[in-house]
């Protein structure tokens, strides 16, 4: 009888501490330092949505790494200094792939840090945007918020009010409070191993029987890949940022537009180079004939009148679904490194 | 806090839990903080409008009982007064302005007063209306005021029942928190069956209905009229099962604990004419409003022209309760004239009425039905026009005409096989056995695994949240 109370007591209290830690989180991340996770087996980002098993990358990891940097100290370009803005796309790519004397990396939308430029040398600005990104990126209403802030992401010199803007806020600060304790507990409570095939099962159900997948996902007319509903769903549900949606040639007026103005506030700044890099959706090179493909990117980067430069990533994409996870809306290694072959040739050619 | 949520499930087992290991005056203490919590997860600020609503109120109640003569009545129209004043201010101040600034407009004026943008307070008119119905209790003498603070503000905060009712009544609940209930195997598996049960309606049955609703809501005007009559008759249960299963998921929680709280709902679809069906449906609202609205202004008491006067206004109240929408009003304004109708025709043609045969009373059951429905277009629709399209639609049908939907053939097949379920569920077990333990399990388990796999989990908030 006593074992028995013992043995509840520990189960309410530890549900009680559960409850405790999905509050905030900081305690949460605490907890996950801690290693008291149950470990979540990377698969795919689309995979942990919808569970369905036909897209589960059992080599996830493996496909995401890019191959150590192979290029030899001739190749780096020792007057050169490389600044990236950019999204999940090239986030995981280690600086030392590119060539550049000097790299900074600045994640549009998290990073607010401001980085001085050395005016002695050449210093390059490569912006990269996934192509779902373009439309609430780009529009009149975001792009200088998005990309200039109030004053961009770097400057001349770093004066005593940046170096406050650029300090860490107190940690007691950040996200404290009742947001996503749901997904902290779900992640705290199910990730194990046994609650994924629960969850692989329930999604075939789904599948199967009603032909519904996770709200967020869309699956192609063959079956065969995942995408998210943003860059694959109908131009009602998701707007812009649908590789599907009817784009008005106003609207790739407006984003020229925009782009031009934002190379030129960098230009202003002291940048050498700017360059705007389109990643394509990987609906756009999978399955563009699901739907009628609006074809985003070549018509920005052919505009008849655009003055902004681009690095053309989408026609070396083309015909080439392999560069895409299959349970990740990412693209794989070949795609990362693609991407690092650009910007290196960009790097090596003398402006 | 969404009852539909891992976070509740964890929330319930350790307040439950912790509460049996309490004296009584722990048991108070714990599940004001709990029900607190419960609800400064919304939003925390607006707590603070609970607690004025709670401190007006419980003074109110002192301070009738001391009082004499025309002072007695003072103070309750004071606690009615800051009771309803807070309740317009959040709920209706932003219908009013926009209503005054169309009308100005007609006069090419431009309204001076600017509109506030705060999110309504979560279950506002809930805990408002069950903290009148304590002060006019008092009042008439039929409660005691609340001298303990805690147990007060318990009353109105209650967890389970806080934030979508049922609207409690003084007398009910009161006296049951300063009672000490000693754990009871039989209350628990009551509860925790009634709780799967109203999950069970939530997530399969309700959130699987909302999926075709939305989509033939969202918008009428390119939708035909197959289209939106099954849209309309899925949203009639689903609207049900939603409501219905938060009441039976609050009465279980509670019950497990060893409160008794009201009966929401009673079958409604079963219902024989509209004024059986307010009967059964939401059942503490009904009353509330018969009890302290419809029969304060004269009931059937006052002539048939008052009755019918008295009937229609109820119903507009009513409408208007559930939000600041003229579709509410539309809502309300139907079910008033559907009344008052049966009352003209009970009073002048008396004679015609269908035999109360099983064919009569399954002529009248459906008919009841089809006017239920019928007026659930206007709760449910975006806009008054919306709602005339889809009228509109639904009688100039086509039977040739495709029926869109969101869902596959299956799944349309299943929605319907459930609708059956529920419908013979209601019918022939109203309440679930739980005499044997081992049916207990049985049924238990099987409603969690019914849940989890055959579950729509797309975070819907319960439809009533909003009112």
């Amino acid at each position: 009888m006593i074992v028995k109370k013992i043995f509840s007591f520990f189960i309410v209290f530890g549900l009680f501490i559960l409850c405790l830690v999905a509050s905030s989180n900081q305690l949460f991340s605490l907890w996950n330092t801690m290693g008291l996770m149950p470990e979540k087996a990377t698969r795919g980002d689309l995979y942990g949505l919808t569970y369905l098993r036909q897209f589960k990358e059992y080599d996830f990891t493996e496909q995401s790494i890019l191959a150590p940097a192979n290029h030899s100290k001739n190749d780096i370009q020792k007057n050169t200094h490389l600044f990236l803005i950019g999204d999940s796309f090239t986030n995981s790519i280690d600086k030392s792939h590119y060539i550049a004397q000097k790299t900074d990396f600045i994640r549009l939308g998290v990073n607010s840090k401001k980085i001085q430029l050395d005016s002695t040398k050449r210093n390059v600005l490569i912006i990269q945007n996934v192509e779902r990104g373009i439309g609430y990126r780009l529009n009149d209403d975001q792009y200088q918020q998005t990309f200039m802030g109030t004053s961009g992401y770097f400057t001349h010199e770093i004066k005593e009010d940046l170096k406050k803007e650029n300090a860490e806020k107190p940690a007691l600060l950040k996200d404290f409070g009742g947001s996503n304790i749901e997904d902290r507990l779900q992640a705290m409570l199910f990730n194990a191993k046994i609650f994924g095939l629960i969850k692989e099962a329930k999604a075939a159900l789904n599948l199967n029987l009603f032909g519904r997948i996770h709200g967020k996902n869309v699956i192609s007319k063959d079956q065969k890949s995942i995408f998210y509903l943003d860059e694959a769903g109908d131009e009602e549900t998701v707007g812009f940022a649908s590789s599907f949606c009817n784009l008005r040639d106003e609207k790739i007026k407006e984003y020229v537009k925009n782009s031009e103005e934002i190379t030129q506030f960098y230009k202003n700044m002291g940048f050498d180079d700017v360059y705007f890099a389109f990643v394509p959706n990987k609906v756009s090179i999978i399955a563009p004939n699901d739907d009628k493909y609006n074809h985003q990117i070549e018509r920005l980067q052919k505009y008849h009148s655009a003055s902004f430069k681009t690095i053309d990533i989408y026609s070396a994409l083309v015909g080439h679904p392999e560069f895409y996870h299959k349970g990740d809306g990412h693209w794989n290694n070949k795609g990362l490194a693609l991407f690092v072959e650009k910007v290196n040739n960009l790097l090596k050619k003398k402006q | 806090m969404l009852f539909n949520s891992i976070h509740f499930l964890l929330f319930f087992i350790v307040v439950t839990y912790i509460y049996f290991k309490l004296g009584l005056t722990g048991r108070w203490q714990l599940l004001l903080l709990a029900s607190c919590y419960f609800y400064m997860i919304f939003k925390p600020e607006y707590i603070l409008i609970l607690f004025l609503t709670i401190v007006i109120d419980y003074f109110a109640g002192i301070w009738i009982e001391k009082a004499v003569g025309s002072q007695r009545k003072l103070l309750l129209i004071l606690s009615l007064i800051s009771n309803i004043g807070i309740l317009a201010y959040f709920k209706y101040f932003n219908f009013l302005n926009h209503n005054l600034s169309s009308i100005l407009a007609q006069f090419d004026t431009q309204n001076p007063i600017p509109f506030t943008d705060f999110i309504l307070p979560i279950g506002l008119s809930f805990h408002t209306f069950q903290a009148m119905s304590y002060t006019i209790e008092v009042y008439r003498g039929n409660q005691k005021p609340e001298r303990h603070f805690g147990i007060y503000a318990l009353y109105v905060m209650f967890y389970p029942q806080l934030v979508a009712g049922p609207i409690e009544r003084p007398q009910n609940v009161l006296h049951q928190f300063h009672t000490y209930h000693r754990f009871s195997w039989e209350n628990a598996k009551s509860g925790l069956m009634l709780m799967a049960w109203g999950f069970f309606k939530k997530v399969v049955i309700a959130d699987r209905l909302a999926m075709m609703v939305d989509f033939a809501y969202k918008n009428p005007h390119n939708q035909n009229g197959i289209t939106l009559l099954v849209g309309t008759f899925f949203y009639t249960f689903q609207i049900y099962c939603d409501f219905s299963g938060y009441s039976d998921i609050a009465l279980g929680a509670a019950k497990v604990m060893g409160y008794d709280l009201m009966e929401n709902f009673k079958s409604p679809y079963f219902a024989k004419s509209i004024s059986e069906f307010w009967r059964r449906w939401h059942i503490s609202l009904s009353t509330w409003f018969r009890d302290y609205l419809y029969i304060p202004l004269g009931g059937n008491r006052k002539g048939l022209f008052r009755q019918y006067f008295n009937q229609f206004f109820i119903f507009l109240v009513s409408g208007l309760w559930h939000g600041a929408k003229w579709t509410f009003v539309a809502w309300g304004a139907i079910h008033g004239l559907y009344l008052i109708l049966a009352l003209v025709r009970d009073k002048f043609l008396p004679n015609i009425s269908l035999p109360k045969d099983t064919w009569g009373k399954s002529i009248n059951l459906t008919f009841t039905f089809v006017l239920v429905m019928l007026a659930w277009v206007f709760f449910r629709a975006n806009s008054l026009q919306d709602a005339f399209v889809i009228l509109e639609k639904i009688f100039s049908l086509n039977i040739n005409e495709p029926l869109l939907s969101s869902l596959n053939r299956v799944e349309m097949i299943f929605s319907l096989f459930l609708i059956a379920i529920l419908l013979l569920k209601e019918r022939y077990f109203f309440y679930i056995s739980t005499a044997s333990d081992s049916q207990f399990y049985g049924i238990f388990i099987g409603l969690i695994f019914l849940n989890y796999f055959l579950g729509v989990f797309n975070t819907n908030q319960f439809i009533y949240f909003q009112f």
